[in-house]
């Protein structure tokens, strides 16, 4: 009866699940997307000048201006860059503090069905241009650094408040049962339940954004809130390269720094501490 | 067919997992390798289709010198070897007959590997494998909705469809129920009466050992202790070597 | 000299041992216990000082400056502006939105597209656990963080000197942003992949490449793609920036009604963004939703 088998194989074949037609749907869709986008983009080639400065960049890269570099003046690059980080710290705590309320006031877990109402908010919040909000913090305290701690605060508010939520609903309600059983109050079980689980990893949201600030905070210089962005910003519409070279350079070691501590510290809320 | 000619392996740590081991497996054999863990079992299995190296003595699979082998031969000759693991090893987010099909990718071109386009031919073989080891109705499951036996099915009709000369299976029953490690090991005796497949098996369960191989050698410090048909052990020889009494450890079904 | 060093070395031992006994509890039974050096209280007085430091350069040279009322008088300022974005919101600016409005999504598109096709294979190569026994995973890795710190108007504006003004310059630097960050979270994902049906595949025969393709991007392609949707998302909103340094989109015309204080059609840009954002997240969590 061998051809038993056959027969068999050959009818779950014919019954497998045909995904072929689906799947040329979706390449067929982005494919035209992609196609669609790149009419848009102008290619203005290669030209004389472009090459010349991109010559002249590179070759500031080497050799940028070592005295903006060294100098511990008010407009040296280590001055700057220690503002941008200030204006990156004091921003990310203003951040992490705004943030609380509405990050509890957006979690399934505290306030139940609201807690869309609350998700709404925080994604308008999120999705409002960032350089609009430092544009409107300037006719506050005016273009320098304090308005980069306003805006970044309030920028961050958007995706601290988003991780907070993420940590709120990860709480162990097994922990709170415990708890409840050996007869705990509710301020107890806040102090012994919850607290302990948020502490570490709210202390993770923040070092990560605090991160993710120092490269806006630097951002933020060019659109006049301060910072080494402003410095680079004049440096590169008046061509002197190497001082815009300079304030790169400084900003890669910073960023770097800040990521290699971030990293270890992160890993080290997790696992050890 | 399988050749160990004074193997010896020592690894980068100075463990002398092997040490000057002979033995001679024909084609169709059903041999099973047993002795504590560390012995040595797991070395020699994997020695055979090279997924480590030998330090010492000379190893020849189907007239191929093991050593010599290695980037495109390697492979060639990796293909008519099938390996089965205790761990199943599966590609747990695709289906199961994604996951037979994939032996096969090795023979495919870099275009149809990379969209993943297997041939009716390629299917339906993997479709008669899923069948052999009884489990064609799951072919379009989720691998990881599958029980442990039946996901070590799919790991063995996944090597089936290589049509390999030789499975090597590595503690393929220890993560098992005794019901369905039975079920398993009467696979690899079907298969290995029906299509004349050299088994090796290396497994810490004596009785199961036993009951299915035709054949058993048993390693103790990476030294052949015994080697020679399952019904002809006795109890002292398993004593040599386990080094000890056998405990409730090394046997799978207790009221034996 | 070696007197002095011998007194250094007991004066920190005398420590040593003073604060293991202060440490240490003794149970009712005479167990000596030792609780491990708590750094919390040093840790969170380094913070302290920190921030007294920044609060300093910052917020008290300002207010030294300016004068605390000051501050406090120009507040309502952001309020007003806020408060005009929403009462003089103009519907009808719309119209002039739409052009920007999706040159901004084909930038995004664009560019998440090119970058994530370049970030795949590099990905690939920057993992220690498909790269063994090779420095080729720690270089990668550290080119990759440089290339990260600059954020994507950095790189539009260095390529606006380069290549003048326009869209191409946006797409520029989306991808190398796209490039980055995701090269990042591909070989974080893979290096947490389960390597056995690797090793399984290559017992069969089968070189780097095809292993690679059968067992490890079936185990990762959901997390890829949410990945790639949410740097699309990303990309969505960071392309606004993008016009500040005239590389196209919605960000020129920001700018532009900005300085002109035309708040009502500031408010209508912000409002035509945000129901993009809006409906390309919720098309992604639904994808997402599909793939797991």
């Amino acid at each position: 009866m061998k051809t038993l088998p056959q027969n068999l194989i050959l009818d779950v074949y014919q019954s497998r699940p045909k995904t072929t037609l689906r799947n040329i749907f979706i390449v067929t869709t982005i494919i035209i997307l992609i196609l669609w986008s790149l009419s848009v983009i102008n290619y203005p080639g290669i030209t004389e000048s472009s090459i010349q400065i991109s010559r002249n960049i590179l070759k500031a890269f080497v050799n940028p201006s070592w005295d903006l570099i060294f100098s511990l003046e008010v407009d040296s690059i280590p001055f700057l860059m220690f503002e941008t980080l200030g204006i990156a710290f004091l921003g990310t705590l203003l951040g992490s503090i705004l943030s609380l309320p509405f990050a509890f006031l957006s979690s399934k877990n505290i306030v139940g069905k609201f807690a869309y109402l609350g998700t709404i908010v925080i994604t308008i919040i999120r999705s409002f241009p960032f350089f609009l909000l430092a544009l409107m913090f300037v006719r506050v305290s005016g273009p320098g650094p304090l308005t980069g701690v306003l805006t970044i605060g309030v920028l961050s508010i958007g995706m601290i408040s988003k991780m907070y939520v993420e940590v709120i609903e990860d709480i162990d309600p097994g922990i709170l049962q415990a708890l409840d059983a050996s007869g705990a109050s509710l301020f107890q079980k806040i102090r012994f339940g919850i607290i302990p689980q948020l502490t570490a990893n709210f202390i993770s949201v923040m070092i990560y954004r605090f991160e993710i600030n120092v490269k806006n905070a630097t951002v933020l210089g060019i659109v006049g809130a301060g910072g080494i962005g402003f410095t680079l910003l004049t440096a590169m519409s008046a061509f002197r390269w190497q001082d815009a070279a300079a304030a790169l350079w400084g900003i890669v070691v910073v960023v770097i720094f800040v990521e290699f501590f971030s990293t270890k510290i992160r890993k080290k809320l997790i696992t050890g501490e | 067919m399988i050749i160990f000619e004074h193997v010896s392996k020592t690894y980068n740590n100075g463990v002398r997992a092997l040490n000057d081991v002979s033995l001679k497996i024909n084609q169709g054999e059903f041999v099973a390798i047993i002795g504590l863990s560390g012995a040595g079992k797991s070395t020699l299995i994997k020695l055979v289709n090279k997924m480590i190296e030998l330090t010492e003595g000379t190893l020849i699979v189907n007239d191929k010198k093991v050593k010599d082998l290695k980037g495109k031969t390697l492979r060639n000759f990796r293909r008519e070897i099938g390996m089965v693991f205790q761990s199943f090893n599966l590609i747990n987010r695709t289906s199961v007959i994604n996951n037979v099909l994939s032996a096969r990718a090795a023979d495919m071109g870099f275009f149809r590997t990379l969209l993943g386009l297997y041939s009716k031919e390629d299917k339906l073989k993997a479709l008669e494998s899923l069948h052999k080891v009884g489990i064609l109705e799951k072919a379009f499951i989720r691998a990881d909705q599958l029980s442990g036996g039946q996901q070590q099915r799919v790991a063995l009709a996944r090597t089936l469809s290589q049509n390999p000369s030789i499975i090597l299976a590595d503690e393929p029953v220890a993560s098992l129920d005794p019901i369905t490690a039975n079920q398993i090991m009467k696979d690899f005796q079907k298969i290995n009466s029906d299509e004349n497949i050299t088994i090796l098996v290396n497994m810490h369960h004596v009785d199961l050992a036993l009951k299915y191989a035709h054949r058993v050698i048993g390693i103790n410090n990476g030294v052949i202790i015994y080697d020679g048909p399952s019904n002809k052990i006795s109890e002292d020889l398993l004593k040599k070597i386990y080094g000890r009494e056998l405990t409730d450890e090394d046997i799978m079904f207790k009221d034996n | 000299m070696k007197i002095l060093c011998s007194k250094i070395i007991n004066i920190i031992n005398t420590l040593k041992t003073k604060s293991i006994q202060n440490r240490t509890l003794v149970l009712s039974d005479g167990t000596l216990v030792t609780k491990p050096k708590s750094y919390t209280l040093l840790y969170t007085l380094i913070l302290l000082f920190i921030f007294l430091y920044f609060w300093n350069l910052i917020v008290s040279a300002f207010f030294q400056r300016f004068g605390f009322q000051f501050f406090i008088s120009r507040i309502p300022n952001f309020f007003t502006i806020l408060n005009l974005m929403v009462s003089d919101i103009n519907f009808s600016y719309f119209e002039r939105v739409i052009d920007p409005l999706i040159i901004t999504i084909q930038i995004s598109l664009l560019g998440t597209f090119i970058g994530t096709l370049l970030a795949l294979p590099i990905a690939f190569l920057a993992s220690q656990n498909l790269i063994k026994n090779s420095k080729i995973p720690i270089v990668i890795k550290f080119i990759l963080s440089i290339i990260r710190t600059f954020p994507t108007l950095v790189y539009a504006l260095i390529f606006s000197f380069i290549f003048g003004f326009g869209t191409f310059i946006g797409l520029l630097a989306t991808i190398i942003f796209t490039f980055g960050i995701i090269t990042k979270m591909m070989y974080e994902v893979i290096e947490t992949v389960d390597l056995g049906p690797f090793v399984a595949i290559e017992s069969t025969g089968a070189n780097k490449f095809t292993s690679f393709r059968t067992s490890i991007i079936p185990q990762v392609s959901g997390r890829f793609y949410s990945i790639i949707l949410y740097n699309f998302e990303i990309n969505l909103r960071a392309s606004a920036i993008l016009g500040f340094v005239g590389a196209g989109g919605i960000g020129l015309i920001l700018n532009d009604q900005m300085s002109l204080k035309e708040y009502g059609n500031v408010s209508m840009i912000v409002l035509s963004l945000l129901l993009v954002v809006i409906i390309v997240e919720n098309i992604s969590r639904y994808v997402r939703g599909k793939l797991t």
